[in-house]
C-alpha cells in the first residue's frame, strides 16, 4: 500500500534537494570569480574626489563611519575603509557587505597602485591610503554592479531549476500515468464485448497500480465467465426445449389424423410452430454470439449471389420488388455464414415491411464497405430505429405476428456484424420507409 | 418369363406397402411417428439406438426408407449412416438438431438423402417421405421403360440404379442420381431449381434453402474423384445446366 505514496513522496523530496543543491553549487560556481583590473581614469577621479572630501572638514571630531557616507554623497558609490590595525571593514550605515568582501579587500589593501576588482555583483575600487587620528586606512569605493548583473545569477538558477524539476516531475507523472491508461485502455476494450482482453504478465509492476492490473484480469476473467455461462444456458434451453416440442408436434399430427376437431388443432399448430420459429432463432442467436472471430477470404459478389437470388426469389413471391445495384467487386475478409445471415435478416425483414419496392445499394470507401438496405413501408420513428435490434422488440406487436416475425432476426444481423467489428444503423428514409446500413472495415 | 419374374420382383416394394425404419431414441416420439406413419400407410419399425438400428438396416428386411436421428447412444447417426452406406443404398432421412448448419450439411456430405430440423411440422414430415417414396416409385417403374444414358463419359442406368464415370462405378444417393438423371435427360438445357425441387424432392422450392445446392455439390464433387472436368454448371439465379463436349 505504501509503495506509490512512498514513491511519490521520495520523488517530490529528492527533486526539491536536487534542485536546491544544484542551487547553492551554481552559486559557487558564479560566485568563485574574482575579476581584477586596474582603475580606469574615471574611477582614478572619483578615488581623488573621495579623498579631498575625507581630508577637507580640520577638525572634524565626528565618527568615521559618518565621514565615510558623506565624503560618497551625490556618487553612486558607498566608502568604505579598511582599518590595518583592528583588521576590519569600516562603512556607513546602509546594506552590509557580504563576507567574501572583507576577504577581497584585505588582499589588496597594501596595493600602491589604486585597482578595480570585481566580484559577482559587488565592485571595489582602490585602495587609496588615508590617516586618521593616528590610524592607518584603506579606503575604496563600493558599488553594486547593473541590475543585470545583480539579478543575472538568480535567472542562471531559474532556469537550472526549472530545467531539472520539469524534467524529473515529467518522467514521474509519465510513470506513474502509463500503466493507468493501460488499464484504461482494456476497460474500454473489454466493455466492448472484448472478453478476451487481459492486462499482460509482463506489464505489471509490484505496486498499487500492479494489484489494480491484477484485480482488473481478475475481473475480466469473472465477466468472460458469466458471459459464457449465460451463452451455454441459453443454448441448453434451446435445446432441451427441442425434444418436448417435437413430441407434440408428433401428438398434433395423430389428432390431425384422428380428425379431431380441426380449428382448435390449428390454433395449436399455429402456436407450436412459433415456439419452433422461436428456438430457432434463439440457438442461432447464441450461436452467432458465441461466434469466433474466424475469417476467410471472400470476393463480395460471389459471396452474396446466393442469398440475393434467393430474396429474389421471396421477392417475387410477395408479389414485391428488389432492386440490387452493383455490387462492388471488392475482396474482404468475413465469415461468411454469418455475414450472409445478417445481411439475409435484413433484407427478409426489409421485403416482410416493405409496401411495393425494397432496394439494396453499395459502397466501398478507403477503410470501409457498407450495404444499405432501403424500403418503402410504412417505416420507424428515431427513437424505435435505436431499439429495434434489441432482442424481441417489435414496433407493432399485431403487425409482427400477422407477418410471422419472431423478433430475433435484427438482434441475429447485429451479433453477427458485431462479431466483424462492423456497425448497423436504422433511420428513417426522407419519404416513407426505412433504411438499414451494415458497415464493416476493411483490411485486417 | 424370366423377364417376367424380374421386373415384378423389382416392382414388389412399390405394390406392396413400402416400409420405413425408425432409428430414434426418444420412444415416445418414434411410438407416436410409428402411429402416425402407419396410418398414412406405411409399415414401420423402430429401434431405439444406433447400433440395433444399423443391424437391422444392414440385415433385417428391405426398407424402402431410414428415418435415422442424429443424437443417440452408443452410435451416433452419422457413424450409422456411414457405416450403412458402405453396403446399402437405402434412402435415408436424417432429423438433425434443429439451428445447425453443420449437423444437416455433413448429414448430406455423408449420403443422407434429404434432412429434417427437429422439432419438424407433421405435414412436412409427411411431404418428404412421400416425395422419397415417388422417387423410388419413378425409377422402380421406369426400369422396363427407361434406356441407360450416355452423356460423354458418364451412365446412367435406371433400371440397375447405376451410375459410372469414364467405367468407375460412382455410389449415388437418390436424390443426388435423381438429380444426375433429370440434367442427364435436358442435357446443354437449364434445369431451374423449381423443377429440381418438384420432381426430385417433391416440395416446390422455398427461398434460402439450401438443400439443392448442397445435393449438386455433392454429385459435382463424387463425379470430380473420377473425372476433374467440370460438368454441371451453375446458372446464377436459375439453376444448372450439364454440359456435354460435343
Amino acid at each position: 500500500m505504501r509503495a506509490i505514496m512512498g514513491r511519490l513522496f521520495l520523488w517530490f523530496w529528492v527533486t526539491f534537494i536536487l534542485t536546491a543543491a544544484l542551487a547553492v553549487w551554481g552559486s559557487r560556481l558564479f560566485f568563485h570569480e574574482l575579476e581584477v583590473g586596474a582603475a580606469s581614469d574615471r574611477e582614478i577621479h572619483e578615488l581623488s574626489k573621495v579623498r579631498e572630501r575625507l581630508e577637507e572638514p580640520r577638525g572634524w571630531r565626528g565618527p568615521l563611519p559618518m565621514l565615510l557616507d558623506r565624503s560618497a554623497r551625490n556618487m553612486s558609490y558607498r566608502v568604505i575603509a579598511f582599518d590595518f590595525a583592528e583588521k576590519r571593514l569600516i562603512h556607513g550605515p546602509g546594506m552590509p557587505l557580504p563576507r567574501g568582501a572583507f576577504k577581497d579587500i584585505q588582499g589588496i589593501a597594501n596595493q600602491s597602485v589604486p585597482l578595480s576588482i570585481k566580484r559577482g555583483a559587488l565592485s571595489f575600487i582602490g585602495p587609496i591610503q588615508y590617516d586618521r587620528g593616528g590610524k592607518n586606512y584603506a579606503v575604496f569605493l563600493a558599488k553594486f554592479n547593473s541590475p543585470e548583473d545583480k539579478y543575472q545569477p538568480f535567472v542562471y538558477f531559474f532556469i537550472v531549476a526549472l530545467i531539472t524539476t520539469t524534467l524529473l516531475s515529467w518522467l514521474f507523472a509519465k510513470s506513474l500515468t502509463r500503466p493507468i491508461i493501460r488499464v484504461q485502455r482494456s476497460a474500454r476494450s473489454l466493455a466492448s464485448g472484448n472478453w478476451k482482453e487481459r492486462i499482460q504478465e509482463s506489464d505489471i509492476r509490484n505496486d498499487e497500480l500492479g494489484k489494480l492490473a491484477r484485480d482488473f484480469n481478475s475481473m475480466a476473467d469473472q465477466l468472460e465467465k458469466l458471459w459464457n455461462g449465460q451463452q451455454r444456458l441459453l443454448a441448453d434451453i434451446s435445446h432441451e426445449l427441442r425434444s418436448p416440442l417435437a413430441r407434440l408436434q408428433m401428438a398434433l399430427g395423430l389428432a390431425h389424423q384422428q380428425n379431431i376437431d380441426s380449428a382448435t388443432l390449428d390454433r395449436i399448430d399455429r402456436e407450436a410452430q412459433r415456439m419452433e420459429a422461436l428456438i430457432k432463432q434463439l440457438l442461432d442467436l447464441s450461436r452467432v454470439e458465441s461466434g469466433k472471430r474466424e475469417y476467410q477470404n471472400y470476393r463480395l459478389p460471389l459471396l452474396l449471389q446466393d442469398i440475393l437470388t434467393d430474396a429474389q426469389f421471396e421477392a417475387a413471391n410477395r408479389n414485391k420488388v428488389l432492386d440490387i445495384d452493383e455490387i462492388p467487386s471488392i475482396d474482404i475478409q468475413a465469415n461468411g455464414v454469418l455475414l450472409c445471415r445478417a445481411i439475409e435478416n435484413v433484407l427478409r425483414n426489409a421485403l416482410r415491411y416493405s409496401r411495393y419496392q425494397t432496394r439494396i445499394s453499395f459502397e466501398v470507401t478507403e477503410n470501409h464497405w457498407s450495404v444499405c438496405i432501403q424500403d418503402d413501408g410504412e417505416g420507424l420513428s428515431t427513437a424505435e430505429c435505436e431499439r429495434i435490434f434489441a432482442p424481441f422488440y417489435r414496433a407493432s406487436l399485431a403487425r409482427e405476428r400477422e407477418s410471422g416475425g419472431v423478433g430475433l432476426g435484427l438482434s441475429i444481423a447485429k451479433a453477427a456484424v458485431d462479431l466483424h467489428d462492423g456497425s448497423i444503423k436504422a433511420t428513417p428514409n426522407q419519404g416513407t420507409g426505412l433504411s438499414v446500413t451494415l458497415t464493416f472495415p476493411l483490411g485486417q | 418369363m424370366n423377364h417376367y419374374v424380374a421386373e415384378l420382383s423389382t416392382m414388389v416394394s412399390s405394390t406392396t406397402l413400402p416400409s420405413v425404419l425408425i432409428i430414434d431414441d426418444d420412444t415416445e416420439l418414434t411410438e407416436m411417428l410409428s402411429t402416425y406413419l402407419h396410418g398414412a400407410g406405411y409399415k414401420v419399425n423402430i429401434r431405439d439406438d444406433g447400433q440395433a438400428g444399423l443391424s437391422e438396416a444392414i440385415s433385417g428386411e428391405k426398407y424402402d426408407l431410414i428415418l435415422l436421428d442424429v443424437m443417440m447412444p452408443k452410435l451416433d447417426g452419422f457413424e450409422v449412416l456411414k457405416r450403412l452406406r458402405v453396403s446399402k443404398t437405402t434412402p435415408v432421412l436424417m432429423l438433425t438438431a434443429r439451428g445447425d448448419d453443420y449437423d444437416r450439411i455433413l448429414g448430406l456430405e455423408l449420403g443422407a438423402d434429404d434432412y429434417l430440423p427437429k422439432p419438424f411440422n407433421h405435414r412436412e414430415l409427411l411431404a418428404r417421405v412421400k416425395a422419397i417414396f415417388r422417387r423410388q416409385a419413378i425409377s422402380a417403374n421406369n426400369t422396363s421403360t427407361e434406356q441407360d444414358i450416355m452423356v460423354d463419359d458418364v451412365l446412367l442406368s435406371p433400371s440397375r440404379q447405376f451410375v459410372s464415370v469414364n467405367g468407375q462405378e460412382v455410389a449415388l444417393t437418390s436424390s443426388e442420381f435423381s438429380i444426375l438423371r433429370l440434367l442427364m435427360l435436358n442435357v446443354g438445357q437449364r434445369v431451374t431449381k423449381e423443377d429440381i425441387s418438384q420432381k426430385v424432392l417433391g416440395k416446390p422450392l422455398q427461398a434460402f434453402d439450401r438443400s439443392i445446392d448442397m445435393h449438386v455439390s455433392n454429385l459435382r464433387k463424387k463425379i470430380a474423384s473420377v473425372n476433374p472436368t467440370e460438368k454441371i454448371k451453375t446458372i446464377r439465379g436459375v439453376g444448372y445446366m450439364l454440359q456435354s463436349s460435343l
